[in-house]
């Protein structure tokens, strides 16, 4: 029989029983459907958190103070193990020292109310040097940014996000007027453009300040809590990590034998750790739409056993006329892989308007991939196999006579 | 003789051959249905086998039309020796030496009248068909359905879809129309005339055989092989009163 007439049959059989098909076909586009569907809001997670990660700045090392903890033992230095080990000597000891950086920031973090006029609000306050606009890929909207000369005076200056101008100032112009954090009065002289919703939190919802005015004024101690370093590229990474902890070691005068009292976060491994991790997500919401596709196919092989005995009678006359049993087989079989593809296609169409209607309507992100699509059709399409193997199996091994007898 | 099967290896082979044809089937105890069978039949014959009910000759018409296989004996049919094939050449027979034509018709509902006579032709595994359409408005029209081409089986009354019967076993241009009460399911008028359409058929040339429980239908063909209790009990050559030979 030719491909063409196998075809044709199994068109004229699916028409003939339209609606118990297309019922049955609905397991296989619903699975079809979420899988695509699902698989683009795993990715989509995973672009939106991997571009969090990114819009921090690039190529970026992150020093934290705080000690690490092994097995809930605390091993930094003195009793405490929450007490900040990096102090402001580091910063000026690194930026001596460090050859592949291009940049470099202490974070001394310092919380405060910032009040202006009869408005107030928490915000959080960020003592930074002036390189931290280029370590943190950050622009001037409005205004400048502090002057070296401010911070080795340490100014009373503040460069404002654009939440803290919308909260505090209520969309007033800023640039120029005088506010305090906690008690001490700052002139706000610069805004930032809006970076959006980051990687913990909104990175709009922050003022700066010369670190060295934070320190003296706000915070009162040495102590930074953060320092951030920008490679000068994506090669030099890993040996910046290695001469950064070398040289910090040296400063903080470790023996040999003493872990680290500091931990270094390279922003490569946060992005394949995170993409690790959704990876994961996107496998499990993969799966369970996969799992929907399988119930599918079982519908398929059950509308298929019904259908080889109601055509028990076909099949004898069919085999009476000169069928063999692989044109038997095979005619059921086409008719249950075309089910399967039909189903595949249209699961495509909803896969693709679910993500469509996700991502417009309802606000999640979601990323198409050409691969998954092409996987999880030909997948719908082996499950055709899979599935109408059994029946067409058995509707070939029918005995003409009892078939031919069959009512 | 168009079929693509090799000639009679033999040169006075008959178009069918069954020497001590067997046939047991397991009921609880052993049941030998056919206890032996010899019979010749000739290119041109237009035979009948005759019996009642539980005679075997529904067990002779199974193996002769290829659908079973005997426990015993011999069976040549068109110079094959059918009990020695496997079962895709089985089907290959089926196809292209046979025409079956059943009581009961056996049509596909869903299919036209012209759709159910093509259908052999797309098993046809050893010759190509390039205009199936064709051959099969030409065997409905030898059957006198030419106009009836795209009505479907319920659209058409009994004689007419056993005429579509009759054009889906010519199609493939068998050496033997096999009829199984091909008159079983119509009434008495249209009996006698789907009869003279296999009087014609054989005078065109094709071997016809019908099995059949009624003697006057055995009556219509020239030669009549009784069976009874899965014997051949009768080979009887009819007369026919005032008709030319």
């Amino acid at each position: 029989m030719t491909y063409w007439l196998l075809l044709r049959t199994a068109i004229q059989s699916i028409r003939l029983n339209w609606l118990r098909t297309l019922l049955t076909l609905l397991g296989i586009v619903i699975g079809v459907g979420s899988v695509i569907a699902m698989t683009a809001v795993g990715q989509g997670a995973q672009d939106s958190v991997v571009a969090r990660i990114s819009a921090m700045g690039s190529n970026l090392l992150i020093v934290n103070s705080n000690s690490t903890r092994t097995g809930g033992v605390s091993s930094g230095r003195g009793s405490s193990g929450s007490r900040s080990t990096l102090l402001i000597t580091d910063v000026d000891y690194l930026r001596k020292t460090l050859t592949s950086a291009s940049a470099l920031t202490p974070i001394v973090n310092a919380t405060g109310q910032l009040i202006w006029g009869a408005s107030n609000y928490a915000s959080s306050v960020n003592g930074v040097s002036v390189d931290y606009l280029d370590v943190r890929n950050r622009q001037i909207d409005t205004g400048v940014m502090f002057t070296e000369a401010e911070q080795q005076n340490r100014a009373t200056v503040a460069v404002i996000g654009q939440t803290v101008v919308t909260e505090l100032f209520l969309g007033e112009d800023p640039i120029g007027q005088q506010i305090r954090i906690g008690r001490i009065p700052f002139t706000v002289i610069g805004t930032l453009k809006a970076s959006g919703s980051g990687f913990g939190g909104d990175n709009d919802d922050l003022v700066l300040v010369p670190y060295t005015t934070a320190q003296a004024r706000l915070s009162g101690s040495q102590y930074v809590n953060q320092i951030w370093i920008k490679a000068v590229d994506k090669e030099s990474m890993t040996p910046l990590e290695e001469e950064l902890i070398q040289q910090l070691r040296t400063a903080h005068r470790l023996a040999d034998s003493a872990e680290d009292d500091f931990t270094v976060r390279n922003q490569a491994d946060m992005i394949s750790l995170v993409s690790e991790s959704t990876d994961t997500f996107t496998l499990l919401l993969g799966a369970i739409a996969g799992i929907s596709l399988l119930v599918g196919g079982i519908g398929i092989m059950n509308m298929m056993l019904v259908a080889v005995t109601e055509r028990t009678k076909e099949i004898g006359l069919r085999i009476a006329v000169g069928a063999r049993g692989s044109d038997i087989l095979l005619q059921f079989l086409a008719e249950s892989v075309l089910i399967c593809l039909m189903g595949g296609l249209l699961g495509l169409l909803f896969g693709v308007g679910g993500a469509y209607v996700l991502q417009h309507f309802f606000g999640v992100n979601t990323s198409l991939s050409t691969n998954t699509m092409i996987i999880s059709v030909g997948f719908a399409a082996f499950v055709g196999v899979a599935f109408g193997l059994y029946p067409a199996y058995r509707a070939s091994k029918l005995d003409p006579i009892e078939a031919l007898r069959y009512s | 003789m168009s079929h693509a099967f090799k000639q009679a290896d033999i040169a006075d082979m008959p178009l069918l051959r069954v020497r001590g044809l067997t046939k047991m089937y397991h009921l609880g105890e052993d049941f030998w249905a056919l206890r032996g069978v010899d019979i010749d039949i000739h290119e041109g014959e237009l035979v009948s086998i005759i019996g009642q009910s539980g005679s075997g000759k529904s067990t002779l018409l199974n193996i002769l039309g290829c659908l079973d296989r005997p426990t015993g004996g011999d069976y040549w049919l068109a110079g094959n020796h059918i009990n020695k094939m496997n079962s895709d050449d089985l089907a290959a027979v089926r196809n292209q030496v046979l025409g079956f034509i059943f009581q009961s018709f056996h049509l596909l509902p869903r299919l036209t009248a012209l759709e159910n006579v093509m259908l052999p032709l797309g098993y046809d595994h050893l010759r190509k068909h390039p205009n199936m359409r064709d051959a099969a408005i030409q065997a409905l029209e030898r059957t006198g359905l030419g106009g009836k081409l795209n009505n479907r089986p319920t659209q058409m009354s009994g004689g007419q879809q056993q005429r579509v019967a009759i054009a889906r076993a010519l199609v493939n241009k068998p050496s033997l129309l096999m009829a199984d009460e091909p008159t079983g399911n119509l009434d008495s008028n249209t009996a006698r005339d789907i009869l003279n359409l296999f009087k014609e058929l054989n005078r065109q040339g094709t071997t016809v055989m019908i099995i059949t429980h009624d003697p006057n239908i055995a009556a219509n063909t020239n030669r009549k092989i009784e069976i009874r209790d899965g014997l051949v009990i009768g080979d009887t050559k009819v007369e026919h009163a005032g008709v030319a030979a």
